[in-house]
């Protein structure tokens, strides 16, 4: 067993070489804007529907802290990019004189914030601040006139999240390991698809997007083959398998900041496209390809799962490993399978991700704590579970930012309390079984 | 390349007052999971409350320094409470993800804008440190441990903090040596055999709940009264797996193993990480560094402690469960 | 009244009556989804008594232990143990009011050493609350008894010279004996034993069944699920055969070896076990 775990290490090693020599030409050219402060300034105006912000160009800006200040101007896209050393912390401001005419202070609008180098782990990354001037537009629009659009917003979360939780609850299911690197897989699937959209073939995302999802497909069977396949011959027991997962969740994603920087990118395509009028709601083009792909490969999925022939000896193995292996199946190749498709789908909801919210680092770490919310509602190891699940905790956050707007930062915490509140009153989860005891 | 002061500054790290935070922080999660079996990986979240449990009281109602002690240990039974009544019924993987789980909450509402008025948001609190400062006996300017310069409130806190975790494990040792830790380890190998020989599983699980909740908040309040400052970034899941990393290490379920651990992992640490800083280094007169830049720079070289830390947690649960010094027979954690 | 002419004094029915029964069962059901796992209309274990329960795989046996010793609760029904009820109270209760278990997969303590095994077990410990445990002066004269107490039982298990080797050094069949033993250690007024043969090699039964016995002659109830039928044959003084969750029959063993129910249920599962027959 010793030579399986040198090869793990070994192809551990080969891949992030590789990655290395990849990135880091590029990792480095970005140093500059790492250690620099990003300011953005926009004015909120009304849209069709839901608030639009126009950069304001022309606007002076500086920062200014202990280890060193800057100023500049802001230029047509309102982003005014100012080097200064990443230590210690820093007051960004604007001059409020220098805004065009007809351009606003809002009332509830900041004109100064400060940021901080030192906290956090993100030590040696960019940061960004944003100022958004003008009234907040929102106000116009009742209450409940936003709902169809915070609906909208919750189903695509919602799809987001299933996709990449089926590849959890399945991995539990046929191994019952809680894999905490799944949010690397994530990560991987979506800088990969970046790699071919912006650096490499610079391909348009709908082609790049599948070389992401083969890139995690293989990151998680090498992490079968190389790493859990060996360790369960051993015998290695859940708990230490469960740890051994987060140690290597931290490793990759510190790996990941070291060669790419803490920077959000961006991907060529669907960044800004106006939203599309459907009447009570709108939608950019990016969130209806996003809901569009999604809702098929989930369907396609669950019929995958409840009909084909491969899709049943994955449901025999996650209800009873012994009788599978007993009647024939093949329970290796299953979890390979699983751990396949598993990384797949983790690298389709990676780049629907990155489309979304950037490609960054830690962007798999960032939901992944959601992800453990929806497959735990959902009865842990169920992938129709871990669908149903997210789908509460997709909801969830969305409602719960539409109900509370001004604690718009805390809608992490409404999917915990869902969490938390969902496991008292129903211990087993939504479509869970009870345990036999004895 | 200075490394003499690489090095006492590294040893320093491994034995400072912030090293007995850490150090209480895991002895607490010793008395969880090395002990008792409980996966709890939400260890920062105690931490957390007994830093903030101290920092509150005192600079925004100027309590009097014993009442916010004693609301830190107060808070500590309350959360251990909480969260056994919420997960000790549950299956124990659940048990994981809703102790993440109400850590993180912990950490969210910390730092939310929304209750800045209270806990001071992402920027924390300060100037909570004044009565450990009026009770420190030893002269402002300190001593030198050969080219590290401790000053005289940190050399305070290394002692009295030296004191306190002396105590602290000693307790522990008494707890863990009589029929009360005898039970805690049947529950750890098998909590059905516990019950069926008459012990009140819940009760157990939930006492040591409580008494690892304290130490570990404790260990928050002595890494806050380090930092002069309480910031919820000190008290992300990280903090909680460092603590794992660091137990096993030091070796599981043995009451020095959190101290070993503790030293080794953080002067490891320490020593990697000052290393490369001078290594990547540019001076006005020596504008190349040690190393070359397309390898490592300023900017990231930062990250290789953290990679250290995750890689070395994977690989020890694997060849090393027992611990650096353990023997393979005494190793009281899970793994065949 | 010798035990052998107690026991032939029962009747012979499903359910029948013993005068100063120590367990009274009443309505037992217990379903996992559509299956109904146990179905006890009413059922009395015999005081002082070795009382086995038989009964083909998936009878129902060891969820039934499984709901009187409060390791599983009931759909419905009630149980007397010394007439008083244990519906609902948790198995630690159980366990304190003198019903002590084994289990079928045998939970030694495997990184504890096997005379912490036995300690464990001891009653009413003013060491188990964690103020008095830091002080050792409090518990230790009493920890002393408890550890001579289970030398001796060690010593009549045959584990006395393995008293400081960690328990997961045991094998199988000795697990089972220390098991017991630690069971014994409780203090129980009934003994309930799941499968204690199962893994343990013909020399250690036979010196097993006489510490059973001898279990009997101290004073105690022993109830046990075994499959194997020598011990069955050997020891038991009472038998109760579990089928699809009921209970069809009770009586001796030739009683019950001869009963035409008791026969179909075994061949109604295609196990081949002769009952009654010599093997």
């Amino acid at each position: 067993m010793k030579s399986s775990l040198s090869k793990a290490v070994t192809f551990l090693g080969v891949f992030f070489a590789l990655g290395f020599v990849l990135w880091s030409p590029l990792a480095h050219a970005a140093d500059e804007e790492d250690s620099a402060i990003t300011i953005l300034i926009a004015e909120r105006v009304a849209g069709s529907k839901v608030q639009e912000k126009i950069p304001v160009a022309g606007v002076k800006v500086r920062v200014e802290g202990a280890a060193g200040s800057a100023v500049g101007v802001t230029d047509a896209k309102g982003i005014a990019v100012l080097g200064v050393p990443p230590v210690g912390k820093y007051e960004v401001s604007f001059d409020v004189s220098t805004l065009p005419k007809g351009v606003a202070v809002g009332a509830d609008s900041k004109t100064s914030l400060s940021i901080d180098f030192s906290s956090g782990v993100s030590v040696g990354s960019g940061k960004s601040v944003s100022f958004f001037v003008g009234n907040d537009a929102r106000v116009a629009e009742g209450r409940w006139e936003q709902l169809p659009q915070v609906l909208v917003g919750g189903i695509r979360i919602s799809l987001i999240l299933a996709i990449c939780s089926i590849g959890l609850a399945l991995i539990f299911g046929t191994t019952g390991l809680t894999n905490f690197a799944h949010s690397e897989i994530i990560t991987v699937g979506a800088m990969v698809a970046f790699w071919f959209n912006q650096n490499g073939p610079q391909w348009p995302l709908l082609l790049a997007a599948p070389f992401g999802i083969v890139g995690a497909a293989l990151m998680g069977g090498a992490f079968e083959l190389r790493l859990w396949r060996p360790l369960r011959r051993r015998g290695t027991s859940l708990t230490s398998m469960m740890i051994v997962s987060i140690g290597m969740a931290i490793g990759i994603r510190y790996v990941l900041l070291f060669l790419l920087g803490g920077r959000n990118r961006r991907y060529a395509q669907y960044v800004g496209d106006p939203e599309i009028d459907f009447g009570p709601f709108g939608i950019t083009p990016r969130d209806i390809a996003i809901m569009v792909i999604a809702l098929i490969v989930v369907v396609g999925f669950s019929l995958f799962l409840l009909y084909a022939r491969f899709g049943k000896a994955i449901r025999a193995v996650s209800d009873n490993p012994d009788l599978a292996s007993a009647t024939g199946i093949n329970t290796d190749r299953v979890i390979l399978l699983v751990w396949i498709l598993g990384g797949a789908l983790a690298g389709l909801g990676g780049v629907m991700n990155g489309a979304s919210t950037g490609v960054q680092w830690d962007m798999g770490n960032v939901i992944l704590l959601l992800l453990f919310a929806a497959f735990t509602i959902g009865g842990l190891g169920n992938p129709f579970g871990a669908l149903v699940g997210s789908f509460v905790i997709g909801m969830f956050t969305q409602l719960w930012t539409w109900v509370f707007p001004s604690v718009v930062e805390l809608k992490a915490l409404g999917a915990l309390i869902a969490l938390v509140v969902v496991l008292l009153v129903r211990p087993e989860g939504i479509l869970g079984k009870k345990e036999r005891v004895g | 390349m200075n490394w003499g002061l690489i090095f006492s500054n590294s040893v320093y790290t491994a034995i400072s007052a912030n090293a007995i935070a850490y150090m209480l922080v895991a002895t607490g999660l010793n008395v969880h999971f090395g002990y008792t079996g409980l996966l709890n990986f939400g260890q920062a979240g105690f931490a957390a409350i007994g830093a903030y449990s101290l920092s509150i009281p005192i600079s925004r109602f100027d309590w009097p320094w014993p009442f916010a002690v004693l609301l830190v240990i107060v808070s500590a039974v309350a959360l251990a409470l909480m969260l056994g009544f919420a997960t000790l019924r549950l299956r124990p993987d659940y048990l994981a993800v809703v102790t993440i789980a109400i850590a993180e909450i912990i950490r969210l509402c910390l730092n939310s804008v929304r209750f800045t008025w209270l806990t001071g948001g992402n920027d924390g609190l300060q100037g909570f440190t004044g009565f450990m400062e009026k009770l420190n006996p030893f002269p402002q300017q300190g001593i030198w441990l050969w080219k590290q310069k401790i000053d005289g409130y940190r050399l305070w806190l290394l002692v009295s903090g030296w004191v306190l975790l002396l105590i602290v494990a000693t307790l522990v040792y008494l707890l863990m040596r009589s029929p009360w830790g005898r039970v805690l380890r049947s529950i750890r190998e098998d909590e059905d055999a516990a019950r069926s020989l008459g012990k009140n599983v819940f009760a157990y699980k939930l006492q040591s709940l409580m008494i690892g909740g304290v130490i570990g908040a404790i260990g928050g309040m002595w890494l806050v009264l380090d930092k002069q400052s309480s910031q919820p970034g000190d008290f992300a899941t990280t903090f909680t797996f460092f603590a794992y990393t660091i137990i096993i290490l030091g070796g599981v379920a043995r009451v020095k193993g959190p101290i070993i651990g503790t030293v080794i992992f953080l002067f490891i640490i320490q020593f990697v990480d000052i290393a490369l800083q001078q290594a990547t280094k540019t001076t006005p007169t020596d504008p190349t560094p040690v190393l070359p830049t397309w390898l490592i720079d300023q900017n990231n070289y930062a990250q290789l402690r953290f990679m250290l830390a995750g890689f070395a947690l994977a690989a020890l649960v694997v060849f090393r469960p027992q611990g650096i010094f353990g023997d393979k027979r005494e190793q009281a954690f899970d793994v065949h | 009244m010798s035990i052998d002419a107690k026991s032939k004094s029962f009747e012979s029915v499903p359910g029948s009556s013993k005068p100063d029964a120590i367990l009274v069962v009443d309505n037992v059901t217990r379903s996992f989804g559509g299956l109904v796992a146990v179905n006890v209309a009413h059922l009395e274990i015999p005081r002082n008594c070795i009382t086995a329960l038989i009964g083909p795989n998936g009878a129902g046996k060891t969820t039934f232990f499984n709901v009187l010793t409060g390791f599983d609760e009931p759909d419905s029904g009630d149980w007397e143990f010394n007439g008083s009820s244990l519906a609902g109270v948790s198995a630690y209760k159980v366990a304190r009011r003198g019903m002590v278990r084994t289990f079928q997969l045998t939970k030694a303590l495997s990184r504890m050493t096997i005379i912490d095994n036995m300690r464990l077990g001891a009653r009413g410990q003013l060491g188990e609350s964690a103020w008095r445990g830091i002080l050792r002066p409090l518990w230790a004269s009493q920890e002393l008894e408890n550890t001579k107490k289970a030398e001796n039982l060690l010593e009549r298990f045959n584990l006395g010279h393995m008293r400081d080797e960690l328990a997961g050094s045991l094998s199988g069949g000795q697990r089972k004996l220390l098991e017991m033993a630690r069971a014994l250690m409780v203090e129980p007024e009934i003994v309930m034993l799941d499968e204690p043969m199962a893994g343990v090699n013909p020399v250690l039964k036979q010196s097993l069944f006489q510490h059973i016995k001898g279990l009997r002659d101290e004073g105690r109830t022993v109830l046990f699920v075994e499959h194997d039928m020598d011990m069955v044959r050997e020891i038991s003084d009472w038998i109760i055969v579990m089928a699809q969750g009921e209970v069809i029959a009770e009586g001796t063993f030739d009683n019950v070896g001869s009963n035409p129910v008791v026969v179909n249920a075994y061949l109604g599962s295609h196990h081949e076990v002769d009952i009654g027959g010599q093997s």
